[in-house]
């Protein structure tokens, strides 16, 4: 463990031999990547349109940043929307699932025919009820996170120790105080992993949707700068897509820190 | 509950579920709805047409998928042997990771051109992303004990490599090849959503533009099954080769 210091450069010299040389090594890599990438440009060995500069990647950013600012918002705003809404109607439906066996023997068919469905091929589907908007692509992403959530969801609670069940039962915990107190925050790891599978499943959902909705975001970016051969708008989108998951990713993370403090 | 009635209920969810989305397509609840045999009609009408589609599609997936099985398990066997490998391509895992991949289809396009190459490309790369990070994600909780305990024994590094690593992360590379089959359906055919001329992903944008969701859904239900019969088969594979690690 690093102790926080007031001079942060000190964590380089704290580090354990073996910590500081993987450090070291993974800025290697990062600096062969950009090497490999600068090369590639400068040299001219690949074509032009193949991959931007650094240079004309600043350059878009200084140009139209508010647009493209936007359109990572619409696309960050629908992607949560989708995983938020779709995941909590999932974990309802698995509550009431847990409390009432007939609910749940009658929906298990049901969910097994909609399970192998790939969300991802669905998104024509959407566009033509809701049109090319907001409505289309988060439906699409909610309709994704429901069903990955559900299944999840259920195997989670599933998999509560037997041990606990019978322990707290003992104990006389009610029906819902076993299922607040002992189920779900015993499903909380797997839940936790389940929600970064999701919301990787909804970004990736809300892009291929705006592929072919045209109506803003990420997606839109690349699909631009694909269809006019403008490789910095079509990178500047790749990267900015990769980003947006990561930070979304590590918010996650960071809330599960405290929801997972027991464990 | 008595097994007599969860089959009586399953049954009935059955029905009502065949119920319901037969009664919203007669009634209209929602646009454009077919009911459930025109689907059928529709698949018996345009079998040849959908079969042919599927064969695209499925040699588009499986070329990708094994393309991308074989670059993964490559990498991931190099990156359980080579701790400095590990460490130096640590930032990229860690992207790869989070990477919306389907964000990557124009770049495939941009870079092949409207052609087979650029689709199957994406399949094996989409496919590779994830058999690589399920490996890379598994080397670190290879038990340190076994490690040590085989050294102690006197296990050479390759001994150790062969009977420890790679027994360890067997099972969730396996894991991830699944996750690749099921995958490579549905990215082969996000991939022919953009400048397809033919295959499944074609074939669903096309009948779009017209409204027809009865052949929509045809398309869909071949996939679903396409993807389904994959993940079966690998997972038939891993209960012959794997018997060890599934028992447990």
């Amino acid at each position: 463990m690093t102790r926080v210091t007031s001079k942060p450069w000190l964590v380089l010299i704290r580090l354990s031999k073996k910590q500081r040389r993987n450090f070291l090594l993974g800025a290697l890599g990062i600096a062969i990547g950009l090497g490999v990438w600068l090369a590639l440009v400068y040299f001219k060995l690949v074509p032009k349109y193949a991959l931007p500069t650094p240079v004309e990647l600043g350059k878009l950013w200084q140009r139209e940043s508010p647009r493209l600012l936007y359109n990572i918002w619409l696309t960050v705003m629908r992607a949560l929307c989708g995983f938020a809404l779709g995941s909590i109607m999932a974990l309802f439906v698995t509550f009431i699932r847990s409390w009432i066996p007939v609910i749940d023997t009658f929906i298990e068919p049901i969910v097994q025919i909609f399970k192998p469905v790939p969300p991802l091929v669905l998104s024509p589907f959407m566009i033509i009820w809701f049109g090319s908007n907001n409505k289309g692509v988060i439906t699409l992403a909610i309709w994704g996170s429901f069903f990955l959530m559900l299944v999840e969801g259920h195997e989670a609670l599933k998999a509560t120790p037997l041990v606990y069940l019978r322990a707290a039962s003992t104990l006389g915990e009610s029906k819902l105080g076993m299922r607040l107190r002992v189920m779900f925050p015993a499903a909380i790891p797997h839940l936790i992993g389940a929600m970064r599978i999701t919301l990787l499943l909804g970004i990736n959902l809300v892009i291929l949707g705006e592929f072919s909705a045209a109506a803003g975001g990420i997606g839109e970016i690349i699909v631009h700068g694909y269809r006019f051969l403008r490789p910095d708008l079509l990178f500047f989108g790749v990267l900015v897509g990769i980003a947006v998951a990561v930070v979304l990713d590590l918010l996650v993370r960071i809330i599960s820190i405290r929801l997972r403090r027991w464990v | 509950m008595t097994r007599v009635r969860s089959l009586l209920l399953i049954a009935f969810s059955l029905l009502s579920f065949v119920f319901l989305w037969n009664v919203s397509s007669y009634f209209k609840l929602i646009p454009y709805f077919p009911g459930m045999p025109s689907v059928f009609r529709v698949i018996l009408k345009n079998y040849e047409f959908l079969a042919s589609a599927a064969v695209v599609t499925t040699r588009r997936a499986m070329l990708g998928l094994s393309l991308g099985l074989l670059a993964g398990v490559t990498g991931a066997l190099f990156l359980a042997w080579s701790s400095v490998a590990n460490a130096v391509l640590d930032p990229y895992i860690s992207l790869t990771k989070s990477t919306p991949s389907m964000a990557l289809i124009p770049v495939f396009i941009l870079w092949f051109g409207l052609v087979e190459t650029a689709r199957i490309a994406f399949v094996a790369v989409a496919c590779f992303f994830v058999v690589f990070v399920s490996a890379a994600e598994a080397i670190p909780n290879v038990p340190k004990v076994y490690q040590w305990s085989a050294s102690t024994l006197g296990a050479s590094k390759g001994d150790i490599y062969r009977s420890v690593v790679l027994a360890s992360i067997l099972p969730h590379l396996f894991g991830g090849i699944r996750n690749a089959a099921t995958l490579s359906f549905a990215a082969a055919v996000a991939s022919e959503f953009i400048g397809a001329q033919d295959g499944l992903g074609y074939a669903l944008i096309h009948f779009g533009i017209n409204y027809r969701l009865d052949k929509m859904i045809a398309v869909v239900a071949i996939i679903t099954l396409l993807a389904a019969v994959a993940d079966l088969t690998i997972n038939i594979l891993r209960r012959t080769f794997l018997r060890w690690a599934v028992e447990k």
